[in-house]
């Protein structure tokens, strides 16, 4: 366990220390300029904009540095032969991965967390600084909720790319996997409500294929940014199951990497 | 030197980029109402949700600007066609962020007076109505309801919806019209249970006063409706005014509204007040 914890601290530093991570937060503060600036744009609704903007800003910086960062760390660890570093502490084959992915834990809560603050305090001092007549009542709590929901789907993530990296070897390929993993995990949540509500106009075939993907797949779907705005949107059965499944996916992959990695080959 | 060479060429090469951009820059006008710029229903089906909202959002903003080229092009109206295309554009942007509230905003302003999308509008603003807690979402609807459609006893449900939001109270002429649309479509009870409600919610002393001085009205009008049925029954006719009503003891004489109008029945048998006509039907009829 200490082995354990010692190997997650130094890869945590590690990315802690990274360039591209303050390089990803600098980014991140000029695209909430940036959302500022498309506010002019608006009408009535002013803090709306900005929140939709910097949210989905934060969702696409989240899930991109977690896709590069975690793709990065596994392939570099098997190509630069990292891994008998770490194997050669006495640390078991299990033990790394489980390592790799408690760092990844807390590497995405850092970048999660950093960043939401951000989008949090960003939209809290825009709706201040909003004329009366159009501001909104921000909920910081509910915004926590939110970023905690975004952390846990990122971590979600950096697991899947860790079981795909378990056995597979190329890093490209390990990439696109887990765009389209992502991509459809993305998705599947409306195209299963879509089915469910389209059900006689849609062949059984799409049906089923969509059926299947929402029992298996991942599903990357968060609450949105509208319960900042309106606490009642986050009291939802659905978001605490959505919540716990995402929990349990998570170490679902965690324990199938190790399974895998242990069986696997290293040259 | 190398280097010089490679500093200036890539010099030269920033200075083309500036310039090829001023070029498009002039004629970005012309391609602006090209179709693409407007999203559609299909376009962000397979983006992750996350992305629904900020890029739904662009979508509304080439919407707008859409919207003011088509303006702007044909002096001042937007024509039957292009409101199509906005109309379908609002679907998609509402259809992907339907919390926006600018979209419904704008539907309403652009698609019903010259153009005449009122049912369209209605189905936009009713999406509207889930995702918004905004009483001028339902006060739109009302209002597209009595204006344009004609419907007055929807209009009238919806604008009975709209006061009921806390942001409606300063404006608290919004019960006394669903009142008024409930009224002239002869539904004096809904009508009359609606001011009572209002009354009991209401904390301003001046409107309720207004309230109250409509509650009579309608009370009275009522008693006018309730006298029409027994004088059908017991002389098998409608009666063609209420002095009629008058003589046969079935109301009592000089009832007038709260403001002192006189009431009268209109030939398809509804009762109003003098007081509730436009004022130069008032002045005719005080000529007859």
């Amino acid at each position: 366990m200490k082995l354990l914890l010692g190997f997650a601290y130094i890869t945590v530093k590690e990315n802690a220390r990274r360039r591209s991570f303050y390089g990803l937060l600098v980014a991140y503060l000029l695209s909430l300029g940036f959302s500022r600036a498309l506010m002019e744009f608006s009408l009535q609704d002013l803090t709306k904009v900005f929140l939709d903007f910097s949210y989905s800003f934060l969702s696409f910086f989240l899930f991109v540095s977690i896709l590069f960062i975690t793709t990065d760390i596994m392939s570099k660890d098997l190509d630069k032969k990292g891994v008998y570093i770490v194997l050669s502490k006495g640390i078991s084959k299990e033990t790394y991965i489980l390592g790799r992915a408690f760092s990844f834990l807390v590497f995405s809560f850092l970048i999660a967390f950093t960043m939401g603050f951000l989008f949090l305090i960003g939209t809290k001092l825009i709706n201040y600084f909003t004329p009366t007549a159009f501001r909104k009542e921000i909920q910081i709590l509910a915004g926590f909720t939110v970023v905690l929901f975004l952390w846990i789907k990122a971590f979600l993530l950096s697991t899947v790319i860790l079981f795909l990296s378990s056995f597979m070897g190329n890093f490209f390929l390990i990439f696109l996997t887990a765009v389209v993993v992502l991509i459809a995990g993305s998705a599947v949540e409306n195209l299963y409500k879509f089915v469910i509500l389209e059900g006689d106009r849609i062949s059984p075939l799409v049906s089923s294929l969509v059926t299947f993907i929402f029992y298996t797949f991942p599903n990357f779907s968060s609450p949105g940014p509208d319960p900042l705005m309106d606490m009642s949107r986050l009291k939802s059965s659905y978001l605490i199951l959505d919540f716990i499944r995402a929990v349990i996916y998570s170490l679902f992959l965690v324990f199938l990497s190790s399974l895998l990695f242990k069986r696997r080959q290293i040259p | 030197m190398r280097s010089f060479t490679i500093a200036v060429f890539t010099t030269v090469l920033l200075g083309l980029i500036l310039t090829l951009s001023h070029f498009l820059s002039g004629r970005i006008k012309g391609r602006i109402e090209e179709r693409f710029l407007l999203p559609e229903k299909m376009y962000l089906l397979f983006v992750p949700e996350d992305l629904h909202y900020g890029l739904a959002d662009m979508g509304f903003i080439n919407t707008l600007s859409f919207i003011g080229y088509s303006l702007q092009k044909e002096k001042g109206i937007l024509k039957r066609e292009d409101a199509l295309m906005v109309y379908s554009a609002l679907d998609a942007v509402t259809f992907y962020n339907p919390s926006y509230f600018d979209p419904y905003y704008v539907g309403n302003a652009f698609l019903t007076w010259n153009v005449g999308l009122y049912q369209e509008t209605v189905d936009l603003l009713k999406r509207g109505l889930k995702y918004i807690k905004d009483w001028r979402i339902p006060f739109y609807i009302g209002f597209n309801y009595f204006y344009f459609l004609k419907d007055n006893l929807k209009g009238a449900e919806y604008l009975r919806l709209a006061a009921k939001y806390p942001g409606a109270k300063e404006y608290n002429l919004l019960p006394l019209l669903a009142s008024k649309l409930y009224y002239e479509e002869g539904q004096l009870d809904v009508a009359i249970a609606l001011l009572k409600e209002q009354l009991k919610l209401m904390k301003e002393e001046k409107m309720k006063e207004l309230l109250r001085a409509r509650l009579e009205t309608l009370k009275k009008a009522k008693t006018i409706y309730r006298a029409m049925k027994i004088f059908k029954k017991r002389f098998g006719r409608k009666p063609k005014s209420v002095e009629e009503l008058v003589r046969a003891k079935l109301i009592p004489p000089n009832l007038r509204d709260s403001r002192g109008g006189k009431f009268f029945i209109t030939s398809d048998g509804k009762v109003r007040s003098e007081k509730d006509l436009m004022p130069v039907v008032r002045k005719l009829l005080e000529e007859e």
